[in-house]
């Protein structure tokens, strides 16, 4: 049988650099060594880099702060309608925190000013007078087990009528404190939730390839026997987490 | 050169409220000092601005120009105290809040200890540290004509989200009359100098030759603050702090700052600045950016080398050196770092990664209980880089705490840890933690965690298998 591959452009790493958001590629690359996938990344460092989104399968934005995403707009649209051309096929995007902001239609700043995203996922972005700090726990559409993450909120989400989110809340503001967390429109999947998060939760990180990568839809499933045997150090922090939330002392984010 | 302009003497005709809550916040830290003399350095001034919450601008006697506040993420509270003992060293009076309240009613504690019941304050000085987020609300009600930014980074994202959100509480502080003091080689605090009437860059030359070794493809920088693409390091002295370059729009760090630190001499604990040597109480890296700060301020202000160098020969910081107990024949030696910040706990990975002898290494970082809602964050852990520990010849790892010791395991998997090293414990219970750590063969023990988890171990390690 043919080892199944994946291609990962990690995009500006150094530009989006916050909260360890590399360890959610450093996941990746664990769950395909423990799957046998055999992966190649990529790093797409500078704005003036024009990278080749025909090559990748996933392309994968760590979380970053709201002032760079103009420019990185500005770059990613300069490609002579490459990164258009890949988001129109379907393929895979993985977005994480306030770089969320990047893709929605438009995000607005706190003393009036905007910017306009890229417009793949029907939502709107709100700064937040002040950050708030929480964990999140939530389901993905179809996936059997809580994702646990945590939140650094410096905008609030609101999805369009129609635009899909990741999933419900189990825990947590999510998007804006309305009980859903995240967004997916075709390949481009976004979460406020970050942890890491795939390295929190490899169930999770399996679920996002199966479904943004179609050549990986035969790795088995998340509830697989023998990847739970693998991934007990997670299952025992989430449980650990779950414990944690369902004691603590609970607090609600002020209104954005 | 620091010049008075004479502000000094102004008069000013206050207001009633002013002065009833100046003499409620007197009373109350007259009260303070015979009830808890080692406690309240906030509850007087948190008392007067209830009587009046303009409390701040009421004081007179205040020369801005002889006004300095001490803002950043990381090295406040010790360039703040350096520089004070610095002045008084030189015979220089100042008002401060050295306890470390760097918020509102911390500033309005110091300036009601130190004025008169008429409001005037009775130094010359007036050296602050100031909490980043409240800056805004202090210089706004006093502008001080200098502004200390040790660095802008990563710290406490509950409350202080990213750099970019602390950057933008700062930057209104800066302009056309203020001298702000940047840290040459921490891009976020260099970008200040813009819009500032002068600028004055502190540095130190670089620690450690550039390059060398396997490049890490997990590596990051950070974004140019000027026009957001990526930094270049050509080297670190600290994590994010060294010679940069944006090739984008040329934003760099000098070839030769103001005031820069240059041959150091660790076992000597000296160093050289401007052609002067001067003593290294504290030996840590990032002191190294405390001291020229300070210098660079005392120098300013006209205080000689003679009495920074006297000042430095007795200059004692809490909390800078590194504490330790014993347990049996072991030493447990305990790191510091701040919550939640991963330049700090890098600096500690450092130190122990700097330790060559077998080791244990014992880490307990605990749920964030800052304020409400508590939560479960690590992902700062990612921020670091564990390669240098995990080279440096540890026997065993052991995580503790009832949280998040998973996920501190979790982190030192992805760093190339055998899982066999790694003994997780899900409590933080004292005496389960020694035990451990006694069953280890080797003798010395790193320790990370909280400041009151380290003194409860301590605790519990005397007489510790006695009986």
């Amino acid at each position: 049988m043919e080892k199944a591959e994946l291609r990962l452009l990690w995009m500006y790493p150094d530009i989006l650099n916050l909260h360890g958001g590399r360890g959610d590629v450093m996941a990746v690359e664990r769950l395909c060594r423990q799957l046998g996938v055999a992966l190649e990344v990529r790093r797409v460092n500078r704005l003036a880099e024009r990278p080749d989104f025909t090559w990748a399968d996933l392309l994968v934005f760590g979380p970053g702060e709201l002032c760079v995403l103009p420019k990185v707009k500005a770059a990613l649209l300069s490609g002579g309608g490459a990164l258009e051309a890949y988001a129109a096929a379907g393929k895979g995007i993985l977005c994480v925190g306030t770089t969320g902001a990047l893709f929605a239609r438009e995000t607005r700043r706190c003393g009036g000013a905007s910017f306009e995203g890229l417009g793949l996922l029907d939502m709107v972005c709100t700064e937040r007078e002040m950050p708030y700090g929480d964990d999140v726990i939530f389901r993905a559409g179809g996936l059997d087990r809580d994702v646990c993450g945590i939140q650094i909120q410096m905008v609030d989400t609101a999805l369009a009528p129609g635009q899909e989110a990741l999933g419900p809340v189990v825990y947590g503001h999510g998007n804006d404190g309305g009980g859903m967390e995240g967004a997916v429109r075709a390949g481009v999947v976004f979460t406020n939730a970050l942890g890491p998060v795939l390295v929190k939760n490899p169930w999770f990180a399996l679920w996002l390839l199966k479904k943004l990568v179609p050549a990986l839809a035969p790795l088995p499933e998340p509830d697989d026997d023998d990847l739970s045997t693998l991934w007990e150090l997670e299952s025992e922090s989430a449980r650990a987490i779950l414990a944690f939330n369902e004691k603590k002392e609970k607090g609600h984010a002020p209104k954005a | 050169m620091i010049k008075s302009r004479g502000m000094a003497n102004a008069r000013k005709k206050q207001n009633p409220r002013f002065l009833l809550a100046l003499l409620a916040g007197k009373a109350c830290a007259a009260l303070a000092g015979r009830l808890a003399p080692k406690k309240g350095s906030n509850i007087s001034g948190e008392v007067a601005l209830k009587f009046d919450p303009g409390f701040l601008r009421g004081f007179s006697g205040i020369d801005l120009e002889k006004t300095v506040f001490i803002t950043g993420t990381n090295g406040k509270s010790t360039t703040n105290n350096l520089l004070v003992h610095i002045f008084r060293t030189a015979g220089r009076s100042v008002c401060s809040n050295l306890e470390g309240a760097n918020m509102k009613p911390g500033a309005a504690t110091a300036l009601l200890k130190r004025s008169t019941a008429g409001g005037r304050l009775k130094d010359e000085w007036l050296i602050l540290e100031v909490d980043e987020r409240s800056l805004p609300l202090i210089h706004e009600a006093i502008p001080a004509k200098h502004l200390c930014v040790t660095n802008v980074q990563k710290d406490q994202v509950q409350r202080n989200g990213d750099p970019d959100y602390i950057l933008r509480k700062i930057r209104p502080a800066v302009g056309p009359g203020t001298t702000v003091y940047v840290n040459n080689e921490e891009p976020r605090s260099k970008s200040l100098e813009r819009g500032s009437g002068r600028a004055v860059r502190f540095g130190v030359d670089p620690l450690a030759p550039a390059g060398g070794g396997q490049p890490d493809p997990y590596a990051v920088t950070m974004p140019c603050p000027l026009c957001g693409d990526a930094l270049d390091f050509a080297s670190y002295n600290l994590a994010n702090v060294g010679r940069f370059t944006c090739p984008s729009c040329g934003f760099a760090s000098e070839a030769l700052a103001d005031y820069v630190i240059q041959n150091v001499d660790a076992s000597a604990r000296v160093f050289s600045l401007g052609g002067e040597a001067y003593p290294m109480p504290y030996q840590a890296p990032h002191f190294l950016y405390n001291y020229a700060l300070a210098i660079a301020v005392a120098l300013e202000a006209g205080i000689a080398p003679a009495d920074v160098r006297r000042a430095l020969e007795t200059f004692t910081n809490i909390g800078g050196r590194f504490e330790s107990f014993a347990l049996g024949a072991k030493t447990v030696s305990y790191v510091r770092m701040k919550q939640e910040n991963p330049e700090t706990l890098q600096s500690a990975l450092n130190v122990i990664a700097a330790d060559s002898r077998e080791k244990v290494f014992l880490v307990g970082l605990d749920a964030v209980r800052d304020f409400v809602p508590h939560y479960s964050n690590t992902f700062y852990a990612f921020d670091c880089d564990f390669s240098g520990v995990a080279a440096s010849g540890v026997e065993k790892y052991i995580c503790f705490g009832d949280t998040v010791c998973y996920d501190t395991a979790n982190r030192l998997r992805y760093a190339g840890v055998p899982e066999g090293r790694i003994e997780v414990l899900g409590s933080g219970d004292e005496g389960e933690v020694l035990r451990l750590v006694a069953g280890c063969r080797a003798e010395a023990v790193y320790l990370i965690t909280w400041l009151k988890k380290f003194e409860k171990l301590r605790e519990k390690a005397v007489g510790y298998g006695k009986g």
